[in-house]
């Protein structure tokens, strides 16, 4: 990640922020593509779990994946505030589902952890890093290996219990 | 960098129209030496020498020069044309051909000296005359002519006709852009007569007159310097040539026509959307706009399909060279017609049949006529005709491939299915001729006794017939013993856009290839029958297995369980409506909730996350914005398939 010189200026790098339960998640802004409203999507016999279905964006079919579904939980209930990111994978576009979209954030390179063995259930090889902000903890996802693994995940929120018996 | 590699695209796809032209007109040449053949191929001999110079590609340039001093040659009947020469020239060709794609994997390629030396002996003539004067015609127009380019345009062209033009002032492509006043001169090199030349540009409309300049040289240009003078050079074989199609047609990058395509799509989806939110507004005006909206959309599609579609030309002008180093080299004669060349079809189609095309004409070739010896005791003529013809009809295109050659024998095709292991001797003997010919199709069959170096190598009839049916085409075959072979492959128009039915299975709205539909039927549950537990129909005496959906797709299939139970007795009692799909000879039928209807469809990827899914091929956005898998009948019949052979067989 440090290709640059620290003698340029420090290095800012911007991500979206979107929550899952209460977990805080980052994306590199530079994959996500844009930011949609959910849109009915269409089943694809066979396909991953995890695979919602395929929606039309503006004239190109693309996989939604349900990504609480991703990580081991019931699919996500749609509200106001669901929203679909598109992100571009390996030529591909495709969409994550999330509870909510909140902020795009500039986090300074050196304020970026490598990732810790285990985080919120989430093994290291899911994750790029955990970005500090202030007291939070962001957690930068990995895309392409979390929709490319077919092993089952698991996410263990702090919040997870009281979700459940809402 | 870009701009480059753009040109350098553009180079290998004009050069190989050159080739093209070349040899084609070679094939001609060699049965008459018509003086405007030999100028067409002068002309194309000439480009692909300019245009091989001005990209550095330099032993392209020299062979190509070599072929142009000759054929110059010829057409100052110099020389007179041998079938020497006729074979010096396809190997030319060949050559070039070989140069072209070693230069365009970014391979060295050589020019084979010996060629050129051939070559240069070929067109050695005992009287050189060498000496050639360049005649300079001061052209003047009328004044007030209107689109003077225009005028000159046809002027340029008609002395680039007869002979080679040597030097404008002011420089071509000034004359080009209407950069003169009325009048401007050209030095060119011909054999002509300068009075012949002068009376035909006289004809030309607007020119008021022609002086000629007799000139040992080419005069040195004072107003605009030497770099004005090479560059006019340069751009001679370039401008005039490229000037004349820039005019009717602009190259455009595939993709380009793609991502046209696609938009218009999303136009269609878009104006549906328009009409279901507009109606509850019952605005007439609306409407109205609506309708004209479709009919423009209706048109742009016309358009950009219009666009994609390449004359089938392009596949078909390979074989009359091919089939000409074949029979020579099988000791065979054979006359090859074509027709129905300008039949036109969707680019992607045209790059992906030339490969089965070259096999099936080689198969007419090896296998298909007989040697003249076995002609003549046959009683036939001792040249064996082979046509190709292409045509549209009804929304398809066929391109039949016949012979007059020996034909097939569908007892013989079964011999050797048996003997080669591809089927065994009980389902030989329920084999109807019809379908032994269907043998032909399958993997690991070759009719010839021996493989030869012609049709052993390559694609399969397998493969052949797997081709078409991913470009949603089908090929048949018909035959008769002693009299020939016919094969028809069958292709829709275009790749994007299909005809598709939609229906409707458990909720889950599906598209399919109207093409891989054999017909759809109504039919009460009692006439199911089983093979091993499997459920499969009889149509017209036919054995058709049910194959579930939910059920291939690893889902439960309530509907389906009950009337697949074994126990007849409990099967309920209802009608069912079944769609037959269908592959090759191979058939599956797959009950299905409702028909919704019938549209033309846009192919779309769904992209890798979802690629290999079997029995889906892809997805298309219907009118109302959603989206809808394809299905693969390919995968579903084949299936289908072997569930009931497995019951068959252990029965």
């Amino acid at each position: 990640m440090n290709t640059d010189s620290y003698a340029v200026a420090r290095l800012m790098m911007q991500f979206v922020i979107f929550n899952i339960i209460n977990e805080e998640f980052a994306i590199d802004i530079k994959k996500v593509k844009e930011i949609i409203r959910v849109k009915k999507s269409t089943r694809v016999p066979q396909a991953p779990s995890f695979i919602q279905g395929v929606i039309n964006l503006r004239g190109d079919v693309i996989p939604v994946v349900d990504l609480r579904k991703r990580f081991g939980l019931d699919a996500t209930e749609i509200t106001n505030e669901t929203r679909t990111v598109i992100v571009e994978m390996r030529d591909d576009l495709l969409g994550l589902i999330v509870d909510a979209v909140t902020e795009v954030l500039r986090i300074d390179e050196e304020e970026i952890e490598p990732p810790p063995k285990n985080i919120a259930g989430l093994k290291a090889e899911y994750i790029s890093g955990v970005g500090k902000v202030d007291e939070r903890l962001l957690i930068i996802l990995n895309i392409e290996k979390l929709l490319t693994s077919e092993e089952r995940l698991k996410l263990e929120s702090k919040d997870l219990g009281k979700e459940g018996s809402r | 960098m870009g701009g480059q590699e753009e040109y350098r695209g553009l180079f290998f796809s004009e050069a190989r129209e050159y080739l093209q032209i070349l040899s084609n007109y070679a094939l001609q040449l060699e049965k008459n030496g018509d003086k405007e053949i030999l100028a067409e191929m002068f002309r194309a001999a000439h480009s692909l020498k300019g245009m091989s110079s001005t990209i550095g590609f330099h032993d392209i340039s020299l062979l190509t020069h070599v072929m142009e001093d000759l054929l110059e040659k010829l057409r100052s009947e110099e020389l007179t044309m041998t079938t020497e020469i006729a074979d010096l020239f396809f190997e030319c060709v060949e050559h070039l051909e070989a140069l072209l794609t070693l230069t365009e994997l970014g391979e060295e390629g050589y020019v084979d000296e010996e060629l050129l030396q051939r070559l240069s002996m070929a067109s050695n003539t005992p009287e050189e005359k060498d000496i050639k004067v360049h005649t300079g015609l001061k052209v003047t127009l009328k004044p007030n002519t209107p689109m003077k380019s225009v005028r000159a345009y046809m002027i340029l062209s008609v002395l680039e006709g007869m002979g080679d033009i040597k030097e404008c002032v002011p420089p071509i492509h000034d004359i080009e852009e209407e950069r003169f006043d009325t009048s401007f001169i050209v030095y060119i090199q011909t054999e002509f007569d300068i009075d012949e030349i002068i009376s035909r540009l006289i004809a030309i409309g607007d020119v008021e007159n022609v002086e000629p300049i007799i000139h040992e040289e080419i005069p040195v240009l004072t107003t605009n310097g030497d770099k004005d003078k090479k560059e006019s050079l340069n751009s001679r074989n370039g401008t005039v040539k490229r000037g004349r199609h820039v005019e009717k047609f602009v190259r455009v990058e595939a993709h380009r026509l793609d991502k046209m395509m696609n938009l218009v799509g999303e136009l269609v989806i878009n104006r549906t959307t328009l009409i279901q939110v507009g109606k509850p507004l019952a605005s007439r005006e609306l409407e109205g706009a609506l309708e004209e909206l479709g009919r423009i959309i209706q048109t742009l599609q016309n358009s950009v399909m219009e666009m994609r579609m390449v004359p089938i030309k392009q596949v078909f002008d390979q074989f009359p060279r091919m089939v000409r180093k074949l029979s020579n080299e099988k000791g065979k004669k054979i006359e090859l017609v074509i027709e129905g060349e300008t039949t036109e079809l969707d680019r992607s189609i045209v790059n992906q049949i030339s490969d089965p095309m070259v096999h099936l004409i080689r198969n007419s070739v090896d296998h298909g006529i007989e040697s003249p010896q076995e002609r003549r005791n046959a009683k036939k003529d001792e040249t064996g005709l082979i046509t190709l013809s292409a045509c549209h009809e009804g929304g398809y295109i066929f391109i039949r491939i016949s012979d007059n050659g020996r034909g097939m024998n569908p007892i013989h095709l079964k011999e050797v299915a048996i003997k080669k292991g591809v089927i065994t001797k009980e389902e030989a003997s329920r084999l109807t001729d019809e379908e032994s010919l269907e043998l032909v199709f399958r993997a690991g069959l070759s009719t010839a006794e021996e493989v030869t170096d012609i049709s052993g190598r390559g694609v399969g009839m397998d493969v052949v017939r797997s081709v078409l049916e991913a470009l949603n085409g089908s090929i048949s075959v018909k035959t008769k013993e002693g009299q020939g072979t016919t094969f028809e492959m069958r292709l829709p128009l275009t790749l994007a856009i299909v005809e598709g039915l939609l229906v409707k299975v458990d909720d889950n709205i599906y598209v399919v290839p109207i093409e891989s539909i054999r017909e759809n039927i109504v039919m009460s549950t009692q006439t199911i029958k089983r093979i091993q537990g499997n459920p499969v129909i009889l149509v017209r005496n036919e054995l058709i297995p049910i194959l579930s959906l939910p059920r291939f797709f690893g889902e439960e299939d309530k509907n389906f369980t009950a009337f697949s139970e074994t126990d007849s007795e409990h099967v309920p009692l209802k009608e069912i409506s079944l769609m037959i799909l269908e592959s090759g000879s191979k058939k599956v039928a797959i009950p299905v909730d409702e028909f919704i209807g019938q549209q033309e469809i846009v192919i779309k990827s769904l992209g890798g996350l979802l690629r290999d899914i079997p029995g889906i091929a892809g997805a298309t956005i219907l009118g109302d914005g959603h989206v809808a898998p394809i299905l693969d009948a390919n995968t579903l019949v084949h299936w289908g398939d072997l569930h009931v052979q497995e019951g068959v067989d252990s029965r």
